[in-house]
């Protein structure tokens, strides 16, 4: 019995957590377990379970009296995600030059052309996947899996950031791809300092949009300590799918 | 059903079970290998089973205790691939740390690294073992928060279960290593002080992976605490006298009683 109960809202938890990831929710929409229940045909308890495991790992905040807000993107756990990012790349990469295959490399070449076939078709959702899956290589490579999932719990602010500055500036894909291009260059010519540098200037990829979403989104930033922003409390002052609304409303 | 206040106790408890346990798993007072049920929790803390349950499926998402199918639930065995990896984990994340530290850093932070060093010397003077290794965990922790990365820390010290028993395995077993670990604080604050990166890398490497060559050793003289990926599953141990109410009492008293 209580089996089947985690099923259904570890099953839930997964969709839920994807659309978060994804910004079919704008970051600060209210996500109550009344509208799972409803949305996913299940009762309120696996519901209220599910919201439960997505506030426990960051993609939702429960606030008492308030309700519960899907998270907003937080400038400062960007930077710890990056932080981890970059440290536990840096030395991957150079273990990964010294005991590699020649068909990670191969594997790693196949990524780079989806995430093109990705780039040329719009389909952003996709690109990003391809994005993980390459950089993925690297760590079964060197045998650290539960390395790579410890990165993929721990990046819900800078994956949405990267979504949406993907999805306001496409033209991005590309600079993505070539970095991936020069990585994959330098790792095949097991060049590690250059290797290490490439990742380094990976990460500053999306930079250049922060400001400009900062000032077109201020409502969905925050930072460590900062006071919570007055949000619209129903959903009715929310669009149906975010990532779309952003991607009709053509910011630049 | 249950009331809205039933339900939250049940889950205020859960979570309070979860905590001791925890802490049983990592100090090993729950000798690795102990085999943990639910009956046997609800009985102890005298709650109902749901919560006890919901404990043990916690306790199994951050892998303090496996769950086999056949064979029911055991605290886990010390997994030497997971030691690789969680030392990776710690030398990268620490390596960066030390990077941004030394580019600018204030006195105050020094100073309590400093004091970190003097409590774990105090521990050293009372042999406690437990208190050693968190004064020592303080130590490190104080480098990520004063780089402003307390969530890397955190994760830090969530994910070496397997890492932080088998330190605690060689402090209790070994007796040189109490010492050099004030020792490796002292010399890599100093190259902190005096901004010197690749001093301060290479104490931390040392530190970090000291016990690398006592893992044979431990390995070889309690075999049947240690496993590794891909290992064969064990059978059920049904007799519960081969555990002891507290492992890690048990190890301090013998090594005691080899080294008289």
């Amino acid at each position: 019995m209580l089996v089947q109960k985690q099923t259904n809202s570890d099953g839930v938890y997964e969709i839920l957590r994807n659309q978060i990831l994804n910004l079919k929710y704008k970051p600060g929409y209210p996500l109550s377990a009344l509208y799972i229940a409803e949305q996913f045909n299940i009762s309120r308890f696996p519901a209220r379970e599910a919201l439960l495991k997505l506030a426990k790992n960051y993609y939702v905040d429960i606030f008492p009296q308030y309700g519960t807000r899907v998270a907003l993107i937080n400038l400062d756990k960007i930077a710890e995600e990056h932080f981890l990012r970059i440290s536990l790349e840096s030395a991957a990469v150079q273990d990964f030059i010294r005991f590699h295959h020649e068909k990670d490399f191969t594997m790693m070449e196949l990524f780079i052309e989806r995430q093109k076939e990705a780039a040329k078709n719009g389909h952003t959702v996709q690109f990003l996947e391809f994005d993980n899956s390459f950089h993925k290589v690297i760590f079964s490579a060197i045998q650290k899996p539960r390395l790579w999932n410890l990165m993929l719990n721990f990046n819900s602010n800078e994956y949405r950031y990267r979504l949406l500055s993907l999805s306001i500036m496409p033209a991005l894909m590309q600079s993505v791809i070539t970095s991936h291009t020069q990585l994959l260059n330098a790792i095949v010519s097991l060049n590690t300092m250059l290797a290490i540098t490439s990742c380094e200037k990976h990460l500053a990829d999306f930079d250049e949009n922060l400001n400009k979403l900062i000032t077109s989104f201020p409502e969905i930033f925050t930072k460590n300590g900062a006071a919570y922003p007055r949000l619209p409390k129903h959903t009715e002052g929310y669009p149906l799918n975010f990532r779309d609304y952003i991607i009709k409303k053509k910011i630049i | 059903m249950s009331t809205v206040t039933e339900k939250h106790q049940r889950r205020n408890n859960s979570q309070e079970i979860y905590n001791i346990l925890k802490e049983r798993i990592l100090n090993l007072i729950y000798k690795p290998g102990y085999p943990l049920s639910a009956a046997s929790i609800s009985k102890e803390f005298q709650i109902s089973r749901s919560p006890a349950r919901e404990a043990l499926l916690t306790l199994a998402s951050n892998s303090l205790v496996d769950i086999f199918p056949q064979i029911g639930t055991i605290v886990s065995l010390i997994n030497l691939d997971k030691v690789s990896e969680e030392r990776f984990l710690r030398i990268s994340l620490e390596k960066r740390a030390i990077h941004e530290f030394i580019k600018e850093f204030n006195e105050s932070t020094i100073v309590t690294m400093e004091k970190m060093i003097t409590l774990q010397k105090t521990a050293i003077e009372e042999n406690n073992i437990v208190n050693l290794l968190f004064w020592d965990d303080s130590f490190h922790r104080e480098l990520f928060t004063s780089i402003n990365k307390p969530d890397c820390w955190k994760l830090l010290n969530e994910f070496n279960s397997n890492e932080y028993r088998l330190r605690l395995m060689a402090l209790s077993t070994v007796s040189k290593t109490m010492k050099v670990i004030v020792e490796s604080h002292e010399t890599f604050l100093r190259a902190l002080k005096e901004k010197n990166e690749i001093t301060a890398l290479n104490t931390s490497y040392e530190h970090l992976t000291r016990i690398s060559g006592e893992i044979a050793t431990l390995a070889a003289k309690y075999p049947e605490i240690f496993t590794c990926n891909g290992a064969k599953v064990l059978k059920k141990q049904k007799d519960l006298s081969s555990f002891p109410d507290n492992y890690l009492f048990q190890l301090q008293k013998e090594f005691q009683k080899d080294n008289l």
